[in-house]
């Protein structure tokens, strides 16, 4: 392509970009910083090169071959490229600056710099005709600019010492992983502030103020104003003063703008100071409660940058997962304890994946886990670890001599690991364990005590083992909440504890461990029924009896109303109570019982037919504590119309006597004479009416609470 | 050459001037004013006033930062120096003090454990105090007023007063407003919101073939009849009311409030005007035209909990239910926490010790007891009560609904009158707050004096005085936190975030100039809480559709310029309402005493103490287990769980607010309770009765539902599955039998296609379980 | 107003995130689930960066809480004075002023009552403890068994609501939601606060669920109930006729058109439940496998005893207890009821004690065999004690003890505190002679074992930092190890 087009093309660019750069270069403090154009400003170190070579090439050329100049285009090429290339540049570190991360001061230098740099390359492309001293004068200018200017940028990028003899690294122990109370307070904590607050201003490079602060001899040398850990008279020591002043306060260090002390800092050399700037004493030559030595402690130099991350240890987010969490011990700590759960999700990688971390990690839990040999061959990295449970893991007793090569590994604990007693010991030989959890059948636990006895060094926790002991088996449990045989009723016998035996019976008797059946599916009743049953297993003592009747209910009436209402404080849900198929239980004001004192219970059922009746059954509450008693006696009647009613049958049933402490539910039962058929029935249940002069209350009368009526 | 030049030099020009314009610019936002409330005070209140504040007790160095004249004053400790030097941030202790770094100086003190200021914030302090540092009285503690409507550019797309407020803020921001929801969207909305239950089937096509331009102002007017609204709008009078129907502590026996409830429904109703509706429940009794309409509503204050632990310290319990009577007017009405000020002056709001008793004093003078007696004589109310006999129900309250004889009780409010001598109990201030430690400082009854005087010669020194008073015009708060409760419920959230506290540790309002035009809007309009209601509904804000982009997730995650209609999941009760009315097996029986529904097992029995009626819990049946959501009957000692896994209050204390979390509960309630099992059922079995295609009855199924047509996708997507499960049905008659055996609703009588009926129903049960089904948006 | 607002925006942008993250948490069985639940930046979660302050003795908290007040004369505090004095007058010089509950006010007189239990010494420590606790009493060593707590409530709600809340009053968050708050749980599968409820033979007094209950914290605090039955967890099982590759599907179906939803209206809080299903559906298959008794060895079984196996029980609840804190979950609340004597305390104690004494040593051999002990803190108390003098009527082997909140008996074991006898009462077993220790330092010390510094550790609510401890307590550094 022909070469006048390009310059063309090229001057267009130069004239487009230069006024741009001078407005963002303006504006640059009021605009925002932008991912992208951060993007495109990482470039500006690449690009950068260029412009300067040949800029020192043109300023060679303008100086010595103006004799024999370029080819008219070929020269204004360079010239243009050059131009174009500069302010490219000084654009691209445009962007860059916006990535505050820079001393302002040099930064404000090298920004205006590299401005002028491109300036006068645009210009430099334009002075072809004027006289040739001028020329160079110029040229030599544009040489002076270019090196001095991109210095300043070489400071930003590689720091104060970019191009100065290096100087021995201040001693910080800034990284220190295990905290190490035999490093001198200095050493420990004012160094490193010192190093990442002041020493880039006050340091081998800038000395601002005549001050150094990268070693003992220059802070004790002190600065313009003399000595800064003491101060004069009462007054407060130089150091501390500035520090302490407001930020706004431009004597205050570190100025406005640089990263701040933090409160923890200040409390530091506040201290450290005011305890006479000690740089020989060692942390653990100070009191244990003294505050500057647990400050001290604690200290964690904060990494470049952020203050956020206290300590440069890694982060263990990515190692978390729901199934296993990683965790340091407490906020600070480097020490890191891990816990494994729920075995049915464990993976081999979960485990592999610690090893990053596996220097830091002092526990271990993996209880439960389906590990194998090559699981502990990982564990056995973890060569700090103090703690291990691996309880229940299948594991072999053999498989655990590897773990004797972690020195530390003080606790370890495998209950549910098959283990005797030469399998333990040799297990115990040479190892640094201290306590040991181990669980054992029990003919072997005496040998164990020995074991522990003679091996005074580790502790052996023997798992409390109760095979010998003979206990009493829990009942078992009927599942089936209802009582009510409406047509037919499936019930259900439970027992939680496995190989145990059920027994039952349906015939009133009481089941024995030999002869009663065994209960294996559930059973179905279709008529009244006892139903008792209790647990025998081997080992143990066969459990208390448990019973329960079942009422069969064929008939259900189609209407039902009190003739006389019950005590207003059980009234249930109306009559309805006794038809709903649902029992009261022995908290009897829970609303599922009818009461009676004063009144005798009167109510009437109806059918829509005449309907014959076998026998009623009534199921009531009995509890003379409470001043209910049993009912006296139940009179049936029997009508057509609902108004005229005929006596059928009368049942009257036996009181208490003082002995008795009854506190159940009880069935009371009346027949009907064979033949009767009617469209109604009016039952009477009388209660008693004077209490016995036995029961505290003598002479009044008692209550009778009815829950449900049965009809066959 | 020139050309060159030329064109450089345009360049330069035109950059200089918008460098100019932009940098003016720059200026004038800088320049705007420092306000005392808007930046000043929340950080004080925050920062500085737990010692320098309005607790008497507690201030440091004699320095009260929340009053000037104290600020402004000499520093006692420190001659010479002043705290706040108007128009002088140097000679400005405070600055100092807040950008000090000495441990020694610093504040707030380390001790504290308070974060100390930001540097924006201490240039804001050090602005004002520039400014000349002028206090200003707490925004919600004036009177609102109407500001004339703000200009907006887009000025179509308002359809009310709302909108412009809304859109001047959103084009400051430079954001632009949804289009408008489609009009299913709208239906559903409108219908959440209003009734709080799902239009039916037939209802829905109603309004989408609905031809009118103005149809959806005749879809609010519609559903602001229906008798639902009542039952909705109560929701969240329960809450802050705190409404239960047991007791409470340790017995937890059953009570009967529930008239009242049937009180609230029907006042929302008829449209009750909100200032009678607070006047009845503050003072009803002590109207001169008082009812036992009116009386029945005091029972507002009654609502709380009671002990019937034997044994108890009459008056310690007493008094409690008086600070929890006070709290609840605080919270619920005036919209401000005063119970600090229970044991000392509040540290951050302008209420003293002496003000809370005076409030205090209006509810001591009540005859109620601490203690009536234990579990085993207790009674459904707890005097005073109000007792209604059938008659007086059938007549005069006919809105109760009662069925059977028995005479009704009810815990209300009544005072001892002058007549009965040496009863008028006399208020003293309780030193810390503590029922045993009277001092000899009496109080009258006086309301809060810092939000608006209380003329003794306008209000009466009892509850009818503080009605008179909460209902003022002038009063800066009432209509102010009723507005904004109601944009709450609306909107997912008021524009003063807490809703309860508008004091000076509350939130400032998003928008404050809209709220206060609501505001008196609504008082003007006689405090007309359906007028209010169509109000927000009819504003093209609401009426927004609820997309999100990705640039208001960004910029305006949660919805604070409204660049949007907000995705609300409904309340607890909702969420039950819209499965029983979407499933048709809604029992819409309005009021009424509260139902047991299914519940799981052992809930009640697991935590009783074996005495009193509650100790097991005994489910109803029939139409019962069908009711609403507001009716589920709640014991306070284990609320049920389906409501409280949804966020429900649990009603322990008045609650403004609900938290809306997404829970992995909820999706095993939503997945396994028996009701939306049921309902499931019914639905498809009533869909199956139809004679239409398999596809059609899925589509009405899902349209009944999530109420708009599914997208191909979803058609495909479930039609695919739900033929699957047919087949599988065809081949499993057993599974088949115990699938439809779920729950006691009885079966259609007529013939219908059982396995397709199995098929749609887990179809449904995959409907009940979509996000979208059980949001608003 | 525009800085304003972006300050109000910056808040907002924040608050999203934290509210996404509690989504994929969720109410309760939140802390549960997903990592970096407790990683919002929002100021509420914060802690979970600054937590545990210090190097923590106690991981896991189990609270056997014994609700009703056990009667520390007739188990612990062993006083032959009273047997001496059995029937006499309580000296006013003792009573100075308590104040009486409603229901011995009435009483004119106030007729001590001795121990009709036998005392004896057990262990190194030479701890005191009754017959009716052979098998607590065996483990003595272990104990740290503090006989000079009191507290200022004298009737249960209010006292079970201060131990458990810090505040007597109000919806405060309980103990185990602190710690949820604080620390997070261990297992992201499981809650960080379980509450377990049992019910003994004797007189109950109720739970409320107020007890575990997040206060105003956020709801992904608040306790949540666990039991061994079929139903662990409400709402856990599958209806009979779906089975879990029917279950399968039908998520798979709600996730694809629930994602097909997102696509179309992009609402992030459609993910979130979208998450919320898969979570519950691991949690059906996790829950289960921690809570099922079944496959524990017979000689656990024995240990706890039988009943261990029965649903709902003490035993039960002991063991589930043991199993879900050795799975991570940071505070295991137990309740059990039925310790409210008033009358005929001697016959209602020992059936208490048949329920309590075997499983609550039980938990602490098994947690030492499986060397979990040292990590686990284990507490045993209840809300006050019981009075020395009789309520009711006397006789020689029947009394029945009053509320008394002036000096009563709790024990911890394990986590890090050091087992022996801390505090004395006076010979009437009435007041404190030394070292009292008051429900706040009671908490200060639980939170102070956990690594947490009960004063910096605060919540602000309505403009008040709020702490477990109110504005009191004490760590008591003399009880840890």
């Amino acid at each position: 392509m022909d070469i006048k087009k390009v310059n063309q093309w090229g001057e267009w660019f130069v004239w487009f970009l230069n006024p741009l750069l001078l407005l963002l270069a303006i504006y640059s403090e009021a605009s925002q910083s932008n991912n992208v154009l951060l993007w495109f400003g990482k470039m500006h170190p690449l690009v950068l090169h260029f412009p300067i070579v040949l800029g020192i090439a043109i300023v060679i050329y303008f100086l010595f071959f103006q004799n024999k100049p370029l080819e008219e285009n070929t020269e204004k090429l360079v010239l243009v490229g050059n131009a174009f290339m500069a302010s490219m540049v000084a654009l691209l570190g445009l962007f860059l600056s916006k990535q505050d991360a820079y001393d302002t001061d040099i930064l404000n230098l090298h920004k205006w710099g590299g401005l002028s740099i491109a300036l006068i390359s645009w210009l430099l492309i334009y002075i072809k005709n004027i006289s040739t001293s001028f020329k160079k004068l110029i040229a030599l200018c544009y040489l002076l600019a270019l090196l001095f200017f991109t210095h300043q940028g070489a400071l930003l990028t590689h720091g104060e010492n970019a191009l100065s003899i290096p100087t021995p690294e201040v001693k910080v122990a800034e990284d220190v992983k295990i905290i190490d109370s035999s490093l001198t307070v200095y050493e420990k904590a004012i160094a490193p502030i010192l190093a990442q607050k002041c020493v880039s201003c006050h340091g081998p490079e800038k000395v601002k103020g005549q001050l150094q602060l990268q070693s003992p001899e220059f802070i004790i040398k002190g600065g313009k104003n003399g000595n800064i850990l003491n101060g004069i008279q009462n007054e407060e020591a130089m150091l501390l003063q500035r520090i302490h002043l407001p930020n706004s306060d431009e004597k205050h260090m570190p100025p406005d703008g640089k990263l701040q002390l933090t409160l923890e800092e200040l409390t530091l050399l506040n201290k450290w100071v005011k305890a006479g700037g000690n740089f020989t004493k060692k942390i653990s030559e100070l009191a244990k409660t003294d505050s500057l030595a647990i400050l001290a402690m604690a200290y964690k130099a904060p990494t470049k940058g952020s203050g956020e991350n206290k300590n440069n240890a890694p982060d263990l987010k990515q190692y978390n997962s729901s199934y296993l969490t990683v965790n340091y011990l407490f906020n600070g700590s480097n020490d890191i304890e891990v816990n494994f759960f729920q075995g049915s999700f464990y993976k081999t990688e979960q485990l592999k994946n610690l090893e990053k971390i596996k220097d830091n990690i002092v526990s271990l839990n993996m209880q439960g886990m389906p590990i194998t040999k090559e699981d502990l061959a990982i564990i056995v990295q973890f060569t700090r670890l103090k703690k291990l449970n691996l309880n229940y893991t299948n594991l072999q007793i053999t498989d655990l001599q590897v773990l004797k090569n972690i020195s530390g590994l003080t606790n370890l604990s495998i209950c549910g690991i098959e283990v005797n007693q030469s399998s333990l010991k040799t297990l115990l030989e040479k190892a640094p364990f201290t306590e040991v959890h181990v669980w054992t059948n029990h003919s072997s636990e005496k040998e164990f005590q020995q074991l522990s006895a003679s091996n005074k060094k580790v502790k052996i926790i023997i798992g409390d083992n109760l095979d010998a002991e003979i206990i009493k088996l829990t009942s078992p449990i009927i599942d089936q909440d209802s009582s009510i045989i409406a047509g037919s009723l499936d019930v259900v016998i439970k027992h939680f504890l496995k190989g145990t035996v059920v027994r039952y019976t349906t015939d009133g008797t009481d089941p024995d461990s030999l002869s009663s059946p065994i209960y294996t599916k559930k059973l179905r009743f279709t008529k009244n029924t006892i139903l008792k049953t209790k647990a025998f297993k081997p080992g143990w003592i066969s459990s208390d009896m448990v019973q329960k009747t079942f009422y069969k209910s064929a008939i259900h009436p189609d209407t039902i109303y009190f003739a006389t209402n019950p005590d207003k404080k059980y009234a249930g849900i109306g009559a309805k109570t006794l038809i709903d198929y649902e029992l009261g239980e022995k908290n009897f004001s829970n609303g599922k019982w009818l009461a009676y004192k004063d009144a005798t219970m009167k109510f009437v059922i109806g059918f829509k037919q005449t309907r014959p009746l076998q026998t009623a059954y009534f199921n009531a509450f009995i509890d003379n504590g409470s001043y209910i008693f049993p009912i006296v006696s139940i009179m049936i009647e029997g009508s057509n119309d609902g108004k005229e009613f005929k006596k059928l049958n009368e049942a009257k049933f036996p009181s208490l006597k003082e002995t008795d402490v009854v506190r159940e539910n009880k069935s009371f039962s009346c027949s009907i004479p064979a033949g009767a058929s009617y469209k109604y029935y009016r039952f009477t249940l009388l209660n008693i009416k004077k209490l016995p002069t036995w029961h505290p209350g003598k002479g009044t009368p008692g209550w009778i609470f009815v829950d449900e009526l049965f009809l066959n | 050459m020139k050309k060159y030049i030329i064109f450089g030099i345009l360049l330069l020009v035109a950059g200089l001037l918008y460098g100019v314009i932009d940098l003016a610019k720059a200026k004038k936002e800088k320049e705007t004013l420092v306000s005392y409330n808007r930046d000043i005070r929340p950080v004080l209140s925050d920062k500085c006033f737990s010692c320098h504040g309005p607790d008497v007790s507690k201030i440091k160095a004699g320095l009260r930062l929340d009053l000037p004249e104290s600020a402004f004053a000499e520093l006692e400790k420190n001659k010479g120096h002043f705290a706040i030097v108007p128009g002088n941030p140097e000679k400005s202790e405070l600055i100092k003090r807040i950008s000090s770094n000495d441990p020694a100086l610093m504040m707030p003190v380390p001790e504290s454990h308070l974060a100390r200021l930001t540097t924006d914030e201490i240039k804001l302090f050090t602005k004002w105090i520039e400014q000349g540092a002028k206090y200003e009285k707490h925004w919600a503690f004036v009177a609102p007023v109407k500001e004339a409507l703000p200009e907006v550019d887009n000025s179509k797309w308002v359809k009310n007063e709302i909108d412009p407020f809304i859109l001047e803020k959103m084009e400051a921001k430079g954001f632009e407003p949804n289009e408008t929801a489609s009009r299913e969207a709208l239906i559903k909305r409108a219908y959440a919101d209003i009734t709080g239950l799902a239009p039916t089937y037939e209802e829905l096509n109603q309004w989408r073939n609905n031809t009118s331009d103005n149809w959806y102002a005749q879809l609010l007017d519609k559903l602001l009849q229906k008798p639902a609204y009542g039952e909705k709008m109560a929701l969240l009078w329960m809450d802050l009311a705190r409404y239960a129907d047991s007791y409470g502590f340790q017995d937890d026996n059953i009570r009967s409030q529930w008239p009242w409830r049937d009180w609230v429904i029907n006042a929302f109703n008829t449209n009750m005007h909100y200032d009678q509706f607070l006047t009845q429940q503050i003072a009803g009794d002590l109207l001169p035209t008082a009812s036992k309409s009116s009386i029945l509503a005091t029972a507002f204050f009654r609502n709380h909990k009671y002990t019937e632990e034997g044994g108890v310290i009459e008056e310690e319990y007493r008094v409690s239910y008086n600070i929890d009577k006070t709290r609840t007017y605080g919270k619920a009405i005036l919209g401000v926490t005063i119970e600090c000020a229970q044991c000392h002056d509040h540290k951050y709001d302008p209420f003293s010790n002496k003000d809370y008793y005076q409030l205090y004093a209006f509810f001591n003078m009540s005859k109620e007891k601490g203690f009536e007696g234990d579990v085993s004589i207790s009674t459904p109310a707890k005097n005073p009560k109000l007792f209604i006999t059938k008659e007086e129900q059938s007549k005069l309250l006919s809105f109760i609904n009662h069925v059977d004889t028995n005479k009704l009780e009810v815990s209300v409010m009544g005072d001892w009158k002058k007549g009965d001598t040496g009863k008028v109990r006399p208020t003293y201030i309780l030193s810390r707050g503590s029922y045993d430690a009277p001092t000899t400082i009496e109080v009258k009854p006086t309301a809060l004096e810092s939000i608006m005087p209380y003329d003794t010669l306008k209000y009466e020194r009892n509850r009818l005085g503080l009605a008179k008073w909460t209902v003022e015009k002038k009063n800066p708060l009432t209509a102010r936190v009723f507005v904004n409760f109601i944009w709450q419920e609306i909107f997912g959230k008021g524009f003063v975030k807490t809703s309860s506290d508008y004091g000076l540790q509350g939130e400032l309002p998003s928008h404050p100039a809209l709220l206060d035009w609501l505001a008196v809007d609504f008082m003007e309009h006689n405090w007309d809480v359906k007028y209010l209601i169509k109000k927000i509904l009819s504003s093209n804000t609401y009426q927004q559709s609820s997309v999100v982009t990705k640039k208001q997730i960004e910029q305006d995650p949660d919805n604070v310029y409204y660049t949007r209609s907000p995705r609300i999941r409904f309340k607890a009760e909702i969420v039950r309402d819209w499965v029983l009315g979407t499933s048709g097996i809604l029992n819409p029986m309005i009021g009424g005493p509260s139902v047991k529904p299914y519940q799981p097992k052992g809930v009640w029995e697991s935590t009783t103490s074996g005495r009193g009626v509650l100790a097991s819990y005994k489910q109803d049946h029939g139409p019962a287990i069908y009711r609403r959501g507001l009716y589920t009957f709640i014991k306070l000692t284990a609320p049920p769980p389906s409501m409280m896994i949804f966020d429900a209050s649990n009603r322990d204390q008045c609650e403004a607010k609900r938290a809306s979390t997404n829970t992995p509960l909820q999706a095993l309630t939503m997945l396994n309770d028996p009701t939306v099992l049921e309902a499931s059922r019914v639905l498809a079995e009533n869909i199956s009765l139809g004679n239409k295609t398999l596809e059609d009855k899925l589509e009405q199924a899902f349209e009944t539902i999530v109420i708009r047509k599914p997208s191909r996708f979803e058609r495909n997507k479930l039609m695919d599955y739900c033929a699957k499960q047919v087949a599988f049905f065809n081949s499993n008659a057993a599974l088949l039998k115990n699938t439809l055996a779920v729950g006691e609703y009885k079966h259609p009588s007529k013939k219908y296609n059982e396995a397709e009926a199995a098929a749609l129903m887990k179809t449904i049960l995959i409907l009940y379980n979509l996000e979208e089904t059980i949001t608003k948006s | 107003m525009n800085e304003f607002l972006e300050h109000g925006l910056n808040q907002n942008r924040r608050k999203f995130l934290s509210k996404l993250s509690l989504g994929i948490g969720g109410l309760a069985l939140g802390s549960l689930m997903v990592p970096g639940i407790f990683d919002a930046s929002n100021e509420e979660d914060l802690f979970a960066n600054v937590l545990p302050h210090f190097a923590p003795k106690a991981k896991r908290v189990i609270y056997l809480f014994q609700n009703g007040a056990p009667s520390q004369l007739d188990l612990y505090d062993y006083k032959p004075m009273l047997q001496k004095m059995h029937g006499e007058e309580l000296p006013a010089s003792i009573r100075n002023g308590q104040r009486l509950t409603g229901m011995t006010a009435g009483q004119a007189k106030f007729p001590l009552a001795g121990t009709k239990f036998n005392f004896a010494q057990h262990g190194a420590n030479g701890g005191w403890f009754s017959e009716s606790i052979p098998h607590i009493a065996s483990m003595s060593d272990e104990l740290c068994i503090i006989r000079s707590m009191y507290t200022e409530a004298i009737n249960h709600d209010p006292a079970l609501t201060f131990f458990q809340t810090g505040a007597q009053v109000g919806n405060r968050p309980s103990m185990g939601s602190w710690v949820s708050y604080g620390l997070g749980s261990e297992n992201k599968n499981l809650p960080a606060f379980c509450v377990l409820l049992s019910t003994g033979k004797g007189n109950g007094q109720g739970v409320y669920s107020k007890l575990w209950n997040n206060g105003f914290l956020d709801s992904i605090h608040q306790g949540v109930q666990f039991s061994s039955g079929e139903e662990p967890v409400k709402y856990l099982t599958d209806p009979a006729f779906i089975d879990r590759g029917d279950k399968r599907k039908i998520l798979d179906e709600i996730a694809s058109l629930n994602q097909e939803a997102y696509n179309n209206i992009g609402d992030p809080e459609i993910v979130t439940k979208i998450q919320q299903y898969e979570l519950a559906y691991r949690m059906q298959m996790a829950v289960p496998e921690i809570t099922s008794l079944q496959n524990e060895p017979e000689s656990i079984v024995k240990m706890y005893g039988p009943e261990c196996l029965a649903p709902g029980t003490y035993a039960a609840n002991c063991l589930l207890a043991r199993k879900l804190s050795e799975n991570g979950v940071r505070f295991v609340q137990l309740y059990h009821q039925g310790w409210d004597s008033h009358g005929n305390l001697p016959a209602e104690i020992v059936g208490q004690c048949k329920d309590v004494d075997r499983p609550s040593a039980a938990l602490i051999k098994d947690l030492k065999q499986r060397g979990l002990l040292d990590e686990t803190l284990v507490i045993w108390g209840g809300e006050f004690g019981r009075t020395n003098y009789c309520q009711g009527a006397l006789s020689k082997d029947n009394y029945g003890r009053d509320h008394h909140p002036r000096a009563f008996t709790i024990w911890m074991a394990g986590g890090g505190v050091k087992p022996g006898v801390y505090g004395e009462t006076d010979d009437f077993g009435y007041n404190i002679n030394s070292l009292p220790v008051h429900v706040h330092d009671f908490h200060a010390t639980v939170m102070h074992l956990m690594g947490i510094d009960h004063e910096k550790f605060t919540f602000k609510h309505q403009g008040r930092r709020f702490r477990l401890t109110d504005v009191a307590g004490k760590v008591v550094n003399e009880i840890i190890s």
